[in-house]
């Protein structure tokens, strides 16, 4: 079949032959030999909008057909911008927390003109504190390259820039204040059970990664019901761990910037969770063989949400 | 926009209680003794009224109540409430300068336009005068008063840095730092940035406004 390609002004961008039964990935992939610098990971397409309804983006699963585009329809193109890897942007954007707290911890004198008073509860604290902060993302570079399996290969390159400067910004505002020579110490009580249930929260964040890597076979995209242990009451427990991980931090080492993070990460994370649960529960509806959600299941917080 | 009759109410008792007291601030600032220097101590008790009530700005841009977008609508409140209350508020001296009654001066005749065209456009009678003036009135005003805004944080500085007004010290149980001329200091080059691209984002409403 023929497909018309325009822009989203409405510039004829050529036609393609496909066969009939072609799906968009086909559509992707004939568009990029037609256009070689529009490679398939940059582009999008979109069913021409219908008076001012905003316009429907084609989903990789579909044919073309049963998204709606006969012989001799059309398609809109959105050029996505130049992409960069999605393992290579989090790769970048965890070192710099990785980096920023040991340096802090270590470079004392350098940027504060003094060292904590060596013996101190502080400095037995800040010596712990950075460890933790720098483990937690030395896991995250880990998980990057050896366990998850991304459904996507690249993202836009402004995310870099975006992603960097939040974790790079917020790292060095916390380290700043936590590795500082007049760093007040929390109370033992609260340094030990925080750290313990950050250590706690780590493993379990880890173990719902690892069991999301082995719903999705090495090299596809799909995606299974998770299943078992904190997966039975929440939709994202990685997520709720997380969450957890970052209050516990701060309750083992309180600042004001700490909490900020938190808070940030809890909602970004909390808007995650939501679109995951309303998808798990929209793609798997018991209808036509699929299998049917859990009903009982909560988006973020067990019982609750 | 459809609104629904209460919310119409509301604005115009919102918008006739900002007209009133604006029309008070200029009233009292064209009588101020000692002119210019004396402006703050004749005029600030309408105008730290008017600028409390403009925080509910903030709100009617979040529930789409009002025009403009929340987040621009928010810095303009509160970068303003931060000179008023923040810096002219907690030091007199600054506030008895001839660039604080300038400051004061200017937001006032940006106000006794905009208010009463905003009140216009509820009841349905603007005058062709009114919008002009609206969208002609900042042509001037605007970078007057940005240059007021600019020059009251520059004659604040040294009282800031030696009163350490807002400042926060190490060390404290919640690990924080805080240093409000260090604040100013990184702040006021954003002006020059954010200063001429409003401006012209302003321009380009005028154009279609006054066109129409
Ligand atoms: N501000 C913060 O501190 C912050 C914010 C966000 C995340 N994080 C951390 O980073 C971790 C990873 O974040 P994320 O948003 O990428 O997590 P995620 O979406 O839950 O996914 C982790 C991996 O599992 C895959 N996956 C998810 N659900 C699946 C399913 N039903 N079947 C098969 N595979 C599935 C994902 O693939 P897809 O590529 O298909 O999604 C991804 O590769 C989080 O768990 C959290 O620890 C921290």
């Amino acid at each position: 079949m023929k497909i018309h390609v325009q822009s989203r002004s409405g510039k004829p961008l050529g036609t393609l032959t496909l066969p009939n039964d072609a799906d968009v990935p086909a559509l992707k992939a004939a568009y990029a030999k037609q256009t070689p610098s529009m490679y398939v990971d940059r582009q999008r397409f979109y069913l021409p909008a219908v008076g001012g309804a905003k316009p429907v983006a084609l989903g990789d699963r579909a044919t073309l057909a049963a998204a709606g585009v006969a012989d001799g329809g059309t398609v809109v193109f959105k050029d996505l911008g130049p992409q960069i890897s999605w393992k290579a942007v989090f790769v970048l954007e965890y070192l710099g927390p990785l980096l920023i707290f040991p340096a802090f911890l270590l470079g004392q004198r350098a940027i504060y003109g003094r060292v904590t008073p060596p013996g101190s509860v502080a400095a037995e604290h800040q010596v712990a504190l950075a460890l933790a902060w720098a483990l937690h993302y030395a896991k995250r570079e880990f998980e990057t390259l050896c366990v998850h399996r991304f459904s996507h290969a690249t993202m836009p390159l402004g995310n870099l820039a975006k992603n960097c400067g939040y974790y790079w910004g917020f790292a060095a505002a916390v380290a700043y204040f936590a590795m500082h020579p007049l760093y007040t110490p929390a109370s033992d009580a609260a340094y030990i059970s925080g750290l313990v249930t950050f250590y706690f929260m780590e493993a379990g964040n880890m173990w719902c990664h690892f069991k999301l890597r082995a719903l999705r076979p090495a090299g596809s995209t799909v995606r299974r019901i998770p299943m078992g242990g904190p997966f039975s009451y929440v939709s994202c427990p990685n997520y709720t761990c997380e969450i957890g991980a970052w209050v516990a931090f701060n309750v083992a080492c309180p600042t004001v910037w700490g909490w900020a993070f938190a808070a940030c990460g809890a909602a970004q994370m909390a808007v995650w969770a939501a679109g995951k649960h309303r998808n798990y529960r929209k793609e798997f509806d018991g209808k036509d063989g699929r299998p049917l959600y859990p009903r009982s299941r909560k988006a973020l917080i067990p019982f609750i949400w | 926009m459809a609104r629904g009759r209460l919310a119409r109410a509301y604005l115009l008792l919102y918008n006739a209680a900002a007209c009133a007291l604006w029309a008070a601030a200029a009233a009292r600032l064209a009588t101020a003794p000692g002119g210019l220097g004396g402006a703050y101590a004749a005029a600030a008790p309408p105008i730290r009224a008017a600028q409390t009530l403009a925080l509910a700005e903030i709100v009617h841009a979040a529930v789409g109540l009002g025009g403009g977008s929340p987040p621009l609508v928010a810095v303009q409140v509160l970068g303003r409430n931060l000179v008023l209350f923040g810096v002219l508020g907690a030091l007199p001296a600054v506030a008895a300068t001839r660039v604080a009654g300038a400051l004061l001066a200017v937001w006032t005749a940006v106000e006794v336009v905009r208010y009463p065209y905003y009140l216009g456009g509820l009841v349905g009678v603007v005058p062709g005068a009114l919008t002009w003036a609206r969208y002609s009135a900042f042509l001037p005003l605007y970078p007057a008063g940005m240059a007021a805004e600019v020059g009251c944080y520059v004659a604040a500085l040294p009282a800031i840095d030696a009163g350490g007004l807002y400042r926060v010290a190490l060390p404290n149980a919640a690990n924080f730092a805080f240093d409000f001329g260090t604040f100013v200091r990184a702040a006021l080059p954003l002006y020059l940035y954010f200063g001429p691209a409003l401006y012209v984002h302003m321009l380009r409403q005028r154009r279609r406004k006054l066109a129409a």
